[in-house]
């Protein structure tokens, strides 16, 4: 076990300098254009010149490739030219008030995804395996944006139940939770429904399955002792890997419902060309994504008592 | 693809369904011109409701926008833009992924390893902020939207390649192949691809709606075509500040995207269902 | 209808969907099984007989129909039972063995929770005493180290423990039916022998009826007390093992048994003095660490054929996947054509490919489903060096060789049969007019009769052409009937090596003698109170 992690560990740490690399390669290759955006458009050539020289940018470019990421490593991030504070002053709170969105989406979505998935894969080709197949092609087929819009157009302009943003400026509240969770709900919920359906599907058609049949087990023991046991591994692993796709869900529904979290500041750092809170926030996000990687990666096998640590997982010969 | 095959495709509602869902936006977009009443970038007469009629005795079916430009024939253009833009993002992300997936699945070693390793670190990126990342720096345009897409999308396409590959180079006709001498080129393209296909056409429909939600977020985000390009996801941004008052300004292009991506899934759906039917070869005597 | 009937199957009718090749899985069946006897139900693939006994199940596949007659057991018809009194009789009063027992036990839980879980189904036996029972079934079947076998997933035992585990389970509660669907078939010839002793030691018991499936005559002459024959889903024949064994009636059980192949090999008239048309010598292959071939030497002369036995995992297919290079040698050469095959590489390798050819083992994988036939033989001659009209013509000239006709050139793989498959496989490797052929298990996956005429059109070719030909199996009955020399494997080493008479009839090597002892239909069953 403990060989497996140190290899994985070293693959993810060279995947992650891999990234860094590009990050950096991408936004700061360019000295000019670094000047350009952190002194503005309408800097003076020498004081961006000397801006330039202060800052150590006429260095050799993997000499400060090295420098910044160190600086990474130690949290000393810099500060934020569009928002004018240090970036580790913003971005854990915002970190914090996403982690809050995520954490609730994922409380809700996983139960009722595993459900309806197990449900649907029990009797393959029944109503409910139907019904539950065209309502995850349905969510997961329609854009988070539309869906948002949808749901405000009943919700906030026709029933007039819920506000239509999420600024959250008088403190947290419930009713502003409701449609950022929903949109984001019915977006990953279908995902994870289909694989638990497909993955349910394929244990009551086993072999093993068929044995407790034989034996003279009843339904519910078939499916609670034989089959679900089996048919989780896989959804389990799957939920992990779907954090980094929910990021991607999280940064459209923030702005959509301009709700001040990771999302919408990645976003802002954007427009704005706020070029070291965008490196943060990318290096911050890749993090997050290679973590729950890794994670999936350990669960599946601590889940799956044929793989031991230390074999492939397709390791079976005939 | 044989008949059979193709009959039974058109016997099954999925495909219908599905088809017909992305063929009229398809077919707005080979004929926009002759399809949509008004110039997609005039200016008529702002905030029209849907069903109106303007001031100059204009009839506006959607309505108009906030620059008074007619929803519905921007609707009409805007298909256009998806459907090439994201046909030609998602055509060489395949041309990408496919190269990459059979080198990779056919001769294993360190040709995988490399292949692998690139695919995983491209992957290490959330999506979006890899697109964000590569527009903010290139510029949103066309071609950049195309590149982002082929970077950020081919490995994905080249995992599902190379799972594929592998599977089929297992096969005991690739193992004649090589046993007679032929040569890797020629068995990739005449043994692996050919059998390959089936699965690839059911994820090329897939992509294809991924690649569609993607421009559109782009859009919406305000990172996609740049303006006055007709492009649904810009359509939602656009009408965003004035959505609560004037929700058709909005509403009409989510359902046109949703329309597309939703008939993309359903076909690549009722492709697969098709293809897994006994009209298939080669089942296995009890 | 004897007293000791277990079960009685009526007039059994199974009707398929429609647009399958004929009306009824099972047509009109009528038989019974008695206490203390083992019924074998013999027949080849699509006869119908594992429909049959899922029917006895009252589990017929999806799609499946039962279109009349009936199935009683004690009293009640199976046919009409449903759902919890189909459960109560289910594991309690008739219990199964299944064909692959790895994959018939739960991956996810431990073997001995799983043959305790008959127990908790059926009876209200606590925790403790359902722990020793099961412990004590798991001895029954001879489990080394119950205890420890106990605690392990199906994984972690062999194929052979499985099999006794899914044993250990169908008798935990003494059933009076015991079915059997191919329960040897897919392990190893010595695992099936020592299996197949516990089947005989159970119907010593006096306990059970046994109903047992099998396509392998020579498993029915290890076990059987009675044998039904079928074939298209109708019953050919039923009567005491004996009479239909030795004294057949019906034409097809005749031509049956006739393709059995035995362990006596027929008279050869290959000439031996020949030159070795291929010589490996201290041949070395390793998967990952593992050494798969240790320093394997041997040489075929032209035009004979050598076959490779043993058992899975011995390294005979690695030698086959070695020779070809289909798998990288680690050591040693492979002298054919005047050439070190080891030592070509990149182009020199793929231009010289010709001199090798292989049959591989399944015929529903060896064929490109998107390719003619004409185009896969074309492409072949083309590939050994011919112009393109010479390997059409040729490729017409081998569809005649083969026995196939000349119109399969313009058809797609899925038209044919197996055995017709194995054919156009044949032809393929036969198109580049290699130095020697080897076959690779490429009979194992046909039907016996099928197998019968296989062998036969592979020794025609070689007396017509004077192939040289590497004969891989698992059968040593099979290798009796083809090679001029059989080298036995265990373990990656060529543990004896010598003409196929002698190796058959004076074994030398003690695992050698274990094999021949294991080749099933040799032993009528050690007959102890049998039917009749």
């Amino acid at each position: 076990m403990s060989r497996y992690l140190l290899v994985k560990l070293a693959e993810v740490l060279g995947a992650m300098l891999t990234v860094s690399f590009i990050v950096f390669l991408v936004l700061e290759a360019n000295v000019e254009d670094v000047a350009v955006k952190v002194l503005g458009a309408y800097s003076a050539p020498d004081q961006r010149q000397a801006w330039l020289q202060e800052n150590g940018y006429f260095d050799p470019f993997v000499l400060r490739y090295l420098r910044w990421l160190w600086n990474f490593v130690t949290l000393d991030w810099g500060s934020s030219t569009h928002y004018r504070v240090p970036i580790l002053e913003i971005l854990p709170q915002r970190l914090a008030a996403t982690g809050i969105l995520a954490g609730i989406t994922l409380a809700i979505m996983v139960p009722v995804a595993l459900i309806l998935g197990v449900l649907a894969g029990m009797r393959e080709g029944s109503a409910v395996d139907r019904g539950v197949s065209f309502f995850s092609v349905l969510t997961t087929s329609i854009p988070e944006f539309a869906t948002a819009v949808f749901l405000s157009a009943i919700f906030v302009f026709w029933l007039r139940l819920l506000p239509g943003a999420s600024t959250m400026l008088s403190g947290f509240s419930v009713t502003e939770m409701i449609l950022p969770v929903s949109v984001l709900t019915l977006y990953s919920a279908g995902y994870l429904a289909r694989i638990t359906r497909a993955s349910m599907v394929e244990a009551m058609r086993s072999p093993y399955v068929r044995t407790a049949l034989m034996k003279g087990a009843s339904t519910s023991r078939i499916v609670l002792r034989h089959a679900l046991r089996n048919a989780l591994i896989a959804p389990v692993t799957v939920v992990m890997l779907q954090i980094p796709w929910l990021l991607s869900g999280v940064i459209v529904v923030e702005v959509f419902f301009a709700y001040k979290g990771f999302g919408t500041l990645l976003y802002e750092a954007a427009l704005n060309t706020d070029v070291y809170l965008i490196e943060a926030c990318a290096m911050v996000s890749v993090v997050v994504v290679v973590a729950t990687q890794l994670i999936s990666d350990v669960l599946y096998r601590l889940l799956n008592p044929r793989i031991r640590f230390g074999d492939e997982p397709a390791g079976a010969t005939t | 693809m044989n008949t059979a095959r193709l009959v039974a495709g058109l016997k099954s509602p999925t495909v219908v369904v599905g088809g017909l869902m992305v063929g009229i936006w398809v077919v707005c977009a080979l004929f926009a011109p002759w399809i949509a009443p008004y110039d997609p970038l005039q200016n008529k007469a702002p905030l029209q409701l849907p069903l109106s009629t303007g001031p100059d005795g204009s009839f506006y079916f959607l309505g108009t926008d906030l620059l008074g430009r007619d929803i519905f024939s921007r609707l009409v253009y805007g298909a256009r833009t998806v459907v090439l833009w994201a046909g030609l993002a998602t055509a060489t992300a395949f041309v990408v992924g496919l190269a990459m997936g059979l080198a990779a699945g056919f001769y294993r070693g360190w040709v995988d390893r490399v292949l692998s390793f690139v695919a995983n670190v491209i992957l290490s990126f959330p999506v979006l902020v890899l697109y964000i990342l590569v527009i903010v720096t290139f510029g949103a345009s066309g071609i950049n939207i195309v590149l982002a897409v082929t970077f950020a999308s081919a490995p994905g396409i080249f995992r599902i390649v190379r799972a594929l590959t592998i599977d089929i180079a297992a096969q005991d006709y690739v193992a004649a192949a090589i046993v007679q001498g032929e040569s890797p080129l020629r068995i990739m393209a005449a043994e692996i691809l050919p059998n390959a296909a089936g699965p690839l056409i059911v994820d090329a429909c897939l992509r294809l709606g991924y690649t569609t939600i993607t421009i559109g977020v782009l859009g919406f985000l305000g990172l996609g075509l740049p303006p006055p390009t007709p492009d649904w996801g810009g359509m939602v941004n656009d009408g965003r500040p004035m959505a609560i008052a004037f929700p058709h300004m909005v509403i009409f292009p989510c359902i046109a995207i949703s329309m597309m991506t939703l008939g993309l899934s359903l076909l690549a759906d009722g492709i697969r269902e098709v293809g897994l039917s006994p009209v298939r070869s080669g089942g296995k005597e009890a | 209808m004897s007293e000791a009937s277990v079960v009685t199957v009526d007039r059994l009718t199974v009707a398929l969907p429609r647009g399958a090749d004929r009306p009824y899985a099972v047509e009109d069946v009528s038989l019974e099984v008695r206490k203390g006897e083992i019924l074998c139900v013999v027949g080849e693939s699509g006869s119908g007989k594992s429909i049959l006994s899922a029917a006895v199940m009252g589990a017929l596949p999806r799609g499946l129909k039962l279109a009349g007659g009936s199935v009683r057991f004690g009293g009640r018809d199976l046919a009409k039972l449903k759902g919890a009194e189909l459960r109560a009789i289910r594991g309690n009063e008739i219990a199964m063995v299944f064909q692959d027992p790895m994959a018939a036990l739960n991956p996810a839980i431990h073997v001995g929770k799983q043959v305790e879980e008959v127990f908790e189904i059926h009876t209200k036996i606590p925790a403790e005493e359902r722990r020793a029972r099961a412990m004590a079934l798991m001895e029954a079947t001879h489990l080394p180290e119950p205890a420890r076998i106990y605690k392990s997933y199906p994984h972690e035992i062999s194929g052979g423990q499985c099999q006794r585990v899914v044993i250990a389970m169908a008798l935990a509660l003494e059933p009076k039916l015991l079915i059997a669907d191919e329960p040897t078939t897919a392990l190893d010839v010595t695992t099936q022998a020592q299996i197949l002793k516990l089947f005989n030691e159970l119907r010593s018991g006096h306990h059970h009826g046994i109903l047992f499936i099998t396509h392998d005559f020579g498993v029915v002459r290890e076990v059987a007390d009675r044998v039904a024959v079928m074939r298209h889903g109708k019953l050919v024949e039923i009567g005491p093992a004996a009479d239909v064994l030795d004294r057949p009636k019906a034409d097809y059980t005749r031509s049956l048994i006739a393709a059995v192949p035995s362990l006596n090999p027929p008279p050869r008239t290959t000439d031996l003095s020949k030159p070795p048309a291929v010589t490996c010598t201290d041949l070395v292959a390793f998967y990952g660490p593992v050494k798969a071939l240790k320093e394997v030497s041997l040489a075929i002369p032209q035009g004979s054929t050598l076959a490779v036995v043993g058992e899975s995992g011995s390294g005979k297919s690695t030698l086959a996947r070695t020779l070809i290079r289909l798998h990288e040698p680690g050591g040693g050469s492979i002298r054919v054509g005047g050439v070190d095959y080891t030592q070509l590489s990149g182009g020199e390798l793929q231009k010289r490919r010709r001199l090798i050819q292989m049959i591989f083992q399944n015929p529903f994988g060896s064929l490109n489903p998107r390719r003619t036939v004409g185009d896969v033989l074309t492409r072949a001659g083309v590939l050994g060096g011919s112009s393109l009209q010479g390997a059409k013509a040729r490729a017409l000239e081998l569809l005649d060789l083969v026995r196939l006709p000349r119109e399969a050139f313009d058809r797609r793989p899925e038209n044919f049969s197996g055995g017709q498959r194995q054919r156009i496989s044949i032809a393929r490797a036969l198109a580049m007019n290699p130095e020697i052929v080897i076959a690779d298990e490429s009979v194992s996956a046909l039907d016996v009769s099928v197998q019968a005429q296989v062998l036969d059109l592979l020794d025609d070719l070689q007396k017509k052409t004077g192939m040289t030909m590497l004969f891989i199996t698992h059968d040593l009955r099979v290798a009796a009937q083809i090679a001029d020399f059989i080298a036995v494997m265990r373990r990656g080493e060529v543990v004896e090596y010598g003409p196929a008479r002698k190796v058959l009839k004076a074994p030398e090597h003690p695992y050698t003698r274990e094999l021949v002892a294991a080749a099933p239909g040799q032993h009528a069953p050690t007959v102890e109170g049998a039917a009749e």
